[in-house]
């Protein structure tokens, strides 16, 4: 344990400073004294703010911005409801079950399992191709099962997906009516006050 | 008579500087000191040393407990301050620019004697003379 004053003289700044950083990065003081982790830890961030010619106030701050941002990329996992409204330009979660939309929504829970799966099957098969292709070279079957995938596939992307947006910027449905969500709550809202009325 | 060697409860330690328990007390929160948890506790030897350092902020270079939390901690140390403020060191300060009756103070004493003997051995404790 160690007095905060010392610390604030160890790392050359004031105490209230060395307050300041402990809240800004979430390290404990208790009454007046720190710990030792808590000690090493701002006196490592003291050598980097130095090398770096910055104050350790900024540096403290660089630290959290830093935390947030490797958060996002956390952040950044399949979400089926926002993957739902940014192919079909319709909120999932307020379509109601019955409908198309409503539908896919409930098939994507299968739709992850499915990907799971794959990417076992995937995993596996490959593998076993692989040993297959290591004792017995490879095989000349392959161009009919091309030409199926192909077929399939061009039938998929023709009749049903050429309506489906599939890059990654916001359905043009959803671009073309200039507040749509605003829209979505006011009817929303609404509909509430029609099923309070009844 | 101090000496170096002797650990120091809150009683012997306020008798070290001369002042009461409750007038130690009150140095606590501006020089940093950790008190012993335990009534008749002892202190550690970093607290000691920080104490004399207080001890000679305040009544040898005649500093306030302000003072000495505003400016000479955030300094980095007496030692630094002095070298910011007056362009020397604490050791110099202690043996050339104070009274002879200042020098033979005991606290004054054990300080330069702790600095002559850091420097003798480079050790790496964080005192307040370890800064450069």
């Amino acid at each position: 344990m160690k007095h905060i004053n010392q610390l604030a003289q160890q790392l050359q700044v004031s105490t209230e400073i060395v307050r300041n950083i402990c809240q800004l990065l979430d390290l404990e003081i208790s009454g007046n004294t720190v710990s030792e982790q808590v000690e090493s830890q701002l006196s490592n961030l003291k050598t980097v703010a130095h090398k770096e010619n910055m104050s350790l106030e900024e540096a403290a701050q660089h630290l959290v911005e830093m935390r947030n941002s490797s958060e996002e990329m956390d952040g950044r996992k399949f979400n089926k409801r926002e993957y739902i409204k940014q192919r079909f330009g319709v909120d999932p979660e307020q379509a109601p079950g019955d409908s198309f939309v409503g539908m896919l929504y409930e098939d994507t829970d299968r739709g992850i399992q499915l990907g799971q799966l794959r990417h076992r099957v995937v995993l596996e098969s490959s593998t076993l191709a692989l040993e297959e292709f290591i004792f017995s070279g490879t095989g000349d079957n392959l161009n009919e099962f091309d030409q199926a995938q192909e077929r399939i596939n061009s039938r998929i992307d023709n009749d049903f997906f050429g309506k489906v947006n599939w890059g990654e910027e916001a359905h043009p449905l959803v671009l073309n009516t200039s507040t749509p969500q605003q829209k979505q709550l006011k009817s929303s809202q609404q509909k509430i006050k029609q099923s309070q009325k009844k | 008579m101090v000496y170096e060697n002797v650990i120091y409860t809150q009683k012997t330690l306020s008798q070290r500087y001369g002042i009461s328990i409750a007038a130690l007390q009150q140095w606590f929160p501006y020089a940093g000191i950790v008190k012993p948890k335990k009534r008749g506790g002892y202190f550690d030897a970093a607290a000691v040393e920080v104490a004399d350092i207080f001890y000679v902020a305040i009544r040898i270079r005649r500093l306030t407990f302000e003072e000495y939390l505003e400016q000479v901690i955030p300094a980095g140390g007496l030692d630094a301050y002095l070298r910011l403020v007056n362009k020397m060191t604490l050791y110099d300060f202690l043996t050339k620019h104070i009274s002879e009756a200042e020098k033979n103070n005991p606290i004054v004493q054990t300080v330069i004697r702790r600095i002559e003997r850091h420097e003798a051995y480079q050790s790496a404790s964080t005192t307040a003379t370890s800064f450069n």
